[in-house]
């Protein structure tokens, strides 16, 4: 007996999950590491910081960086890490909640971290403007897509 | 039940199987993805401020005249700079690139003309398992009782055809509202126009490669030779073109093998070469088709 | 049997892999509807005649009528003939029930009329839980019966079904060997199998392939000549002398011993048949004083198949036949039980 009837299509979502799931954790980590060094340079400009990053964060002071809205956009992309983690188990597992609605939330999730980003974000730290953000939106747009029109039959309650 | 229905059936169900492959993932994903991202290089220069629309545009006529006296450069007599000069074919060249660049919004026709140069290779990933995948799992044999070989493969490449034009809609659909909505250097009056006759062409663009997919996919039997053959005959064309004509002029005609040779009519400012280009590629896809036919007509299954 | 018009007629069919000959010169001829076995060893070209038959494979010498003379693959033969291929898998990315559904959409039913069929088909060999799964999550012998459901879906009048019941339960394969009597009923159903014993109560006609040559083909009684194996235990051993005096029986044919086991041919053509040669057996064995405990009836198309295909001799079995004044041994190997040695000659002269 085969191990799995999951169609291929499935397989293929969870491993673009999980795909954007690397990429989110570390986009996450290194949100939340630049808000805490924020935090630091605003409390103690002169503390050791190397040169490069001391110019690094200045430019983002300058740009007025909000370091709770760094904080908090990284928190977000850990969420978002965290349920596309979530939903390439349910994906593969073909379970309801946790590949249907994780997908669905995570789906929402990168979105709207995409969109805070340019509000909250200077130039030089955001991962897309323009069309690359139409790029970026378009996983999203097309994983709601998959998993409430294609997949739909796939990942209800048996 | 009739040979039209059942075509129509089998392109509806070839089309609901690919949406669950993971080949049909791969492709919906990657062909955005590439779509999109090329649209974002061509987009980038103005958006980022590094560039005036005006310099833009004068910088991307000389990119579509130079692509235009590429793609047009014939084997054969008018083939040096001054023989084109003298009969007035870079006369004909600068009003097509004119036509391209200030008549039409510049940015949808320098996508249009990159996504002509992607889509032929993308294509092949929605289209290679078509047959090939059912022919390895013999699963062909639950169809054959039930349909001619004939209606199994036309349903097939019907099924093909219409994933490879949705892909592509929405992808242009995409460009076409960022550029109306985000980045108004025109106004729709020319967007739309320009946008529906630019879809026309890839659409138009994308018959032949599909047929190509299919046919490696009846010639085949594992679905992995029949992409690699696709993709390696669609990127050998223009290699071993442009390397023999070197040797040997004539041998410059490899090109037409595929519409590379004539492709880039479709954009053309002459709607009778637009015309006979899309004749050309329908009837390139015409021939791929029979010949899938035949060969699947044939075939020990 | 029914009568029936002329439903398959195969004329000097062969087919060739390569260098190999995988049918040579195949003539076969079906006029009524029923049910056929097709018997051979493995690689005797059964599949390959199923594929031609089907249309899987072209016609490369001879010629094949279906149906009232369709060459295979037809458009006329469209959904009437189905096929249950041996090797072939179903689609693994679409649920089974969407795939019955296409398939019997391809015949023209849909909608609810369709999902009814289905639903039917796929319950009469036990796979109605089934509906939602896929393909590739099915034992061997789930995608068996799913390969036999596919094949009887709608009401086709040829149904060629390869190994049917190869790795099935004996409830599974009991529940097919009904629906595969039932289907005989109404169209011209061709099994191969190598189960004989089940065979030989399914069908009505049989054909025996072997290196792709049919050797015997036409009404099983025919082929296996009226003969009818029994095996009978008993309370002990008998001795060769006994074992002569059943022989001389007037309806036995043959007859071998393996320790309490007997193994006994019987003639059933003659006169009241199967009977009257049963009740002449058990009265010898009563008269010997070796009541039978058990007795079950054998696979008799089992000795027509191991005779036709020459396999015989491979086998442990110790038959010692009776044909008339004459007894032929199937077993030339000189066994303890062996009577007629110079009957045995015979038998391999024969082969």
């Amino acid at each position: 007996m085969a191990i799995s009837d999951r169609p291929g299509g499935l397989t293929a979502l969870a491993a673009l999950n999980g795909f954007f799931a690397i990429s989110s954790g570390f986009s996450a980590l290194q949100r939340i590491i630049t808000s805490y060094r924020l935090f630091a340079y605003q409390q103690d400009p002169e503390a050791s910081q190397s040169r490069w990053s001391r110019r690094d964060l200045e430019s983002m002071i300058e740009a007025k960086v909000d370091p709770l809205q760094m904080e908090l956009l990284g928190v977000l992309s850990a969420v978002v890490a965290l349920l596309l983690a979530c939903s390439v188990w349910g994906l593969l597992k073909r379970n309801r909640w946790a590949g249907k609605w994780c997908s669905t939330l995570a789906a929402l999730g990168m979105a709207s971290v995409s969109l805070l980003a340019i509000q909250v974000l200077p130039l030089n730290q955001l991962r897309g403007v323009g069309m690359d953000l139409v790029r970026q939106l378009f996983y999203p747009l097309f994983l709601l897509f998959m998993v409430h029109g294609i997949f739909r039959k796939d990942l209800r309650p048996r | 039940m009739s040979g039209g229905l059942q075509i129509l059936l089998h392109a509806r169900n070839s089309l609901s199987a690919s949406l669950r492959s993971g080949s049909g993932v791969a492709f919906i994903v990657l062909t955005m993805i590439v779509g999109l991202g090329l649209a974002s290089l061509v987009f980038m220069p103005i958006e980022s401020e590094l560039i005036t629309p005006e310099e833009f545009k004068t910088n991307a006529a000389q990119a579509v005249g130079y692509f235009l006296s590429m793609a047009t450069l014939q084997p054969g007599a008018i083939s040096s700079f001054e023989d084109r000069l003298g009969s007035g074919d870079l006369v004909d060249l600068a009003m097509w690139g004119r036509y391209l660049v200030l008549d039409h919004p510049v940015l949808l026709s320098l996508t249009v003309m990159l996504l002509g140069l992607v889509l032929p290779i993308l294509l092949q990933l929605g289209s290679f398992a078509s047959i090939s995948g059912d022919v390895q799992h013999r699963s062909i044999r639950y169809l054959l009782p039930r349909t001619t070989r004939p209606a199994l493969l036309l349903g097939r490449l019907l099924g093909a055809l219409i994933l490879s034009w949705s892909v592509i809609t929405c992808l242009m659909s995409a460009i076409v509202l960022y550029l109306g909505i985000v980045l108004p250097l025109d106004g729709w009056d020319a967007l739309i126009p320009w946008g529906f006759q630019t879809l026309g062409a890839l659409v138009v663009l994308s018959v032949p490669y599909v047929a190509l997919g299919v046919l490696c996919s009846t010639l085949f039997r594992v679905p992995m030779v029949a992409l690699m053959g696709a993709v390696g005959f669609t990127v050998a064309v223009p290699l071993i073109a442009f390397s023999s004509r070197q040797a040997w002029e004539p041998l410059g005609k490899i090109l037409y093998l595929l519409p590379w040779g004539y492709a880039h009519q479709l954009l053309s400012p002459d709607g009778s070469k637009v015309l006979q280009a899309a004749l050309f590629c329908l009837g390139h896809g015409l021939i791929f088709t029979i010949i899938a036919v035949l060969r699947l007509r044939r075939a020990d299954l | 049997m029914m009568d029936s018009h002329s439903l398959l007629k195969i004329e000097r069919l062969s087919h060739r892999f390569g260098d190999k000959v995988a049918i040579d010169g195949i003539d076969w001829s079906l006029d009524q509807q029923g049910v056929v076995g097709l018997v051979g060893p493995n690689g005797a070209g059964k599949t390959t005649l199923f594929s031609l038959i089907a249309g899987f494979l072209r016609v490369q010498e001879g010629s094949i009528a279906v149906l009232d003379g369709a060459a295979p693959g037809s458009r006329s033969l469209v959904s009437r003939v189905a096929v249950m291929p041996q090797d072939a898998i179903f689609a693994r990315d679409v649920s089974i029930v969407d795939q019955m559904l296409f398939l019997r959409s391809l015949d023209g039913v849909t909608g609810a009329t369709a999902r009814q069929e289905v639903v039917a088909a796929l319950d009469s060999v036990g796979l109605a839980d089934q509906l939602d799964r896929g393909a590739a999550v099915l034992s061997h012998g789930m995608g068996k019966r799913l390969g036999v459901a596919q094949a009887i879906l709608g009401s086709p009048e040829l149904i060629l079904l390869d190994e049917p019941t190869a790795g099935l339960d004996p409830a599974n394969a009991m529940q097919v060997r009904a629906l595969i009597r039932n289907l005989g009923k109404k169209a011209l159903v061709i099994v191969s199998s190598h189960n004989l014993l089940e065979l030989q109560d399914l069908i009505d006609e049989v054909a025996v392939i072997v290196a792709g040559k049919m050797v015997a083909s036409g009404p099983i009684d025919e082929v296996t000549g009226s003969a009818r194996r029994f095996e009978i235990r008993l309370g002990r051993a008998i001795s060769p002398g006994d074992l002569q005096q059943i022989l001389d029986e007037e309806r036995v044919r043959g007859v071998s011993q393996d320790g309490v086991q007997l193994t006994v041919d019987l003639d059933a053509s003659a006169d009241l048949g199967l009977d009257a040669a049963l009740d002449q057996l058990l009265h010898r064995l009563l008269r010997l004083g070796v009541p039978p405990h058990q007795l079950r009836e054998g696979a008799s198309l089992e000795e027509a198949y191991l005779r036709l295909t020459g396999e015989s001799e491979e086998s442990p079995t110790r038959l010692i036949q009776a044909a008339g004044p004459s007894a032929t041994a199937l077993d030339e190997r000189d066994e303890p039980d062996s009577l007629d040695a110079a009957a045995a000659a015979e038998s391999s002269d024969d082969r």
